[in-house]
């Protein structure tokens, strides 16, 4: 298994590709804005730890990008601040949300 | 008064308290738990309660307020559970519009509770005079065993962020507080990141678009606030696209005030959505907050004009492909370096130069409507005015274009 260094950069450069993914979709609603809100905020969170994200390929929508980086931090729950989770439940099950609409 | 979120992580706590201390309570002290069950009832009726939790809840039988111990543990939960039943009972609108995952997430921490409860009085108290005896307590906390499971989170908005009697400064206070964090790190041109660029633009975003759902409530006072309602949103959208940064550049650090601030930015205009629509103090509050959102996108601009001229910027090796690791051999992919090249920083300037313009486009637009004329006002006779060169545009505008950097300073 990769180092937990490792897991968590590549956690932190899927959540940018999420909050970019959002950003850059029309969003009458409001919602994506919303929602890269509290995902710029778990970035911040993590580089707070001294993390550097990892350059990782974009995976096919923010929901995907935003699973992969919940999978990669479930791995490393020791090291995790115990504040993202919360935050990162929020993300995933509104993401997941819009993906059903 | 705290927000539903606020009372239920306090809620949590004060389980948790309850059930890590030392002693049992008394059997006086546990005579809060009328007060709990009363309340829970009065929540859970509201969210489709589990059938069996309220047939014992109902059969326990009413305890004198008189016997209550103020400072108990329990009563201490009952009175919050008090406070969350009456705000859940003022909305009840809200209520019934939440999804099922907040619902259950709600009953499941309110069950918990119970759960919880019970059994600490269970414990303390076997054969409890205040009740006809220990099987019901027993029962609860069978009932509710599942639920002390079920990991405490927060729901999400508008449930979530109802409260009694919101402060009307709450808005402009938030306001303020962001502002002040936002142009504090913008300023400093060691301390500024990619997502103090980021969030101060999706938080311009965010207070555009709301402005654009305020000035769209009728009133039928102001029709020209209406007409401002468009360009807001369209200030909205470009905002969004300057907060766009491509994931492969970024300026690191830490942010943290400026995170604290823009959250409860964040929950204060979520509840301004939840106001009363058309009431002019909502228009106030949101005029005052463009006001301090245009500043913010000044010192946005000129803290960004300032870092591409310096090449503070940093890329990510892997995004500069192969071509970039053979002429610099010692280079990572995974590494990251000072931006070689100008124009990943003039497509974020472009964004934030149109964002820029169209704020203030909706702003012209909002404080000099087409159509009016600041100089005839109702009640006053007619008067000369000296007509001059139109000059629509008063505010100074940056400079957009880049001038060689100054130094090679990186992050």
């Amino acid at each position: 298994m990769p180092d937990a260094k490792h897991d968590l950069a590549d956690a932190l450069g899927h959540l940018r590709h999420a909050a970019h993914q959002l950003l850059a979709e029309p969003d009458p609603t409001g919602q994506a804005l919303a929602l890269a809100s509290q995902i710029l905020d778990i970035e911040n969170l993590l580089e707070e730890l001294d993390i550097e994200p990892a350059f990782v390929p974009a995976a096919e929508t923010a929901a995907d990008s935003l699973a992969t980086a919940g999978r990669l931090l479930g791995r490393r729950p020791d090291i995790v601040p115990s504040k993202i989770w919360p935050a990162l439940q929020t993300v995933l099950v509104q993401a997941g949300d819009r993906g059903r609409r | 008064m705290a927000a539903v979120n606020a009372l239920l992580a306090a809620l949590h706590d004060r389980t948790l308290d309850l059930s890590a201390q030392p002693s049992m309570p008394s059997t006086t002290e546990i005579s809060g738990l009328s007060r709990v069950v009363g309340n829970a009832i009065r929540i859970l009726a509201l969210i489709d309660p589990p059938p069996d939790v309220m047939t014992i809840l109902q059969a326990m039988p009413k305890a004198e307020p008189a016997e209550e111990p103020v400072n108990s543990p329990i009563t201490t939960i009952g009175y919050t559970l008090g406070v969350l039943a009456d705000t859940l009972n003022a909305n009840p609108e809200t209520v019934r519009n939440t999804g099922h995952a907040d619902r259950g997430q709600l009953r499941s921490q309110v069950l918990a509770t119970l759960h919880h409860v019970a059994t600490v009085s269970l414990a303390a108290c076997p054969v409890d005079q205040a009740f006809s005896g220990p099987a019901l307590i027993r029962d609860l906390a069978d009932a509710t065993n599942a639920a002390s499971y079920v990991p405490q989170g927060d729901l999400h908005e508008p449930i979530g962020l109802l409260a009694l009697g919101q402060s009307p400064g709450g808005l402009d206070q938030a306001v303020a507080r962001w502002a002040e964090a936002a142009i504090e790190i913008l300023h400093s041109p060691t301390r500024v990141t990619s997502y103090a660029f980021q969030r101060t633009a999706a938080t311009i975003a965010t207070i555009c678009s709301t402005a654009a759902a305020t000035f769209a409530e009728p009133t039928g006072e102001r029709p020209f606030e209406v007409a401002a309602s468009a360009p807001l949103t369209k200030a909205s959208q470009a905002w969004q696209r300057a907060a766009d940064w491509p994931p492969e550049i970024r300026l690191g650090g830490r942010t943290t005030e400026l995170r604290h601030r823009s959250q409860d930015l964040d929950q204060a205009l979520a509840t301004h959505r939840l106001g009363h629509p058309g009431a002019p103090s909502r228009q106030a509050a949101m005029r005052a907050a463009l006001r301090a959102a245009e500043k913010v996108a000044a010192c946005h601009k000129s803290a960004l004009i300032q870092v591409i001229n310096r090449r503070n910027l940093w890329i990510s090796v892997e995004a500069l492909g192969p071509t970039y690791l053979t002429h610099h051999p010692g280079a990572s992919r995974s590494d990251w370096v000072p931006h070689p090249a100008t124009r990943a920083g003039e497509a974020l300037l472009d964004a934030c130069t149109q964002a820029g313009r169209a704020l203030e486009t909706a702003l012209d637009q909002l404080h000099h409507p087409p159509g009016t004329s600041t100089a005839a006002t109702p009640g006053q006779g007619p008067r000369w005015e000296t007509v001059s060169a139109p000059n629509r545009s008063p505010r100074p505008r940056s400079p957009t274009a880049l001038t060689p950097p100054s130094r090679g300073i990186a992050r």
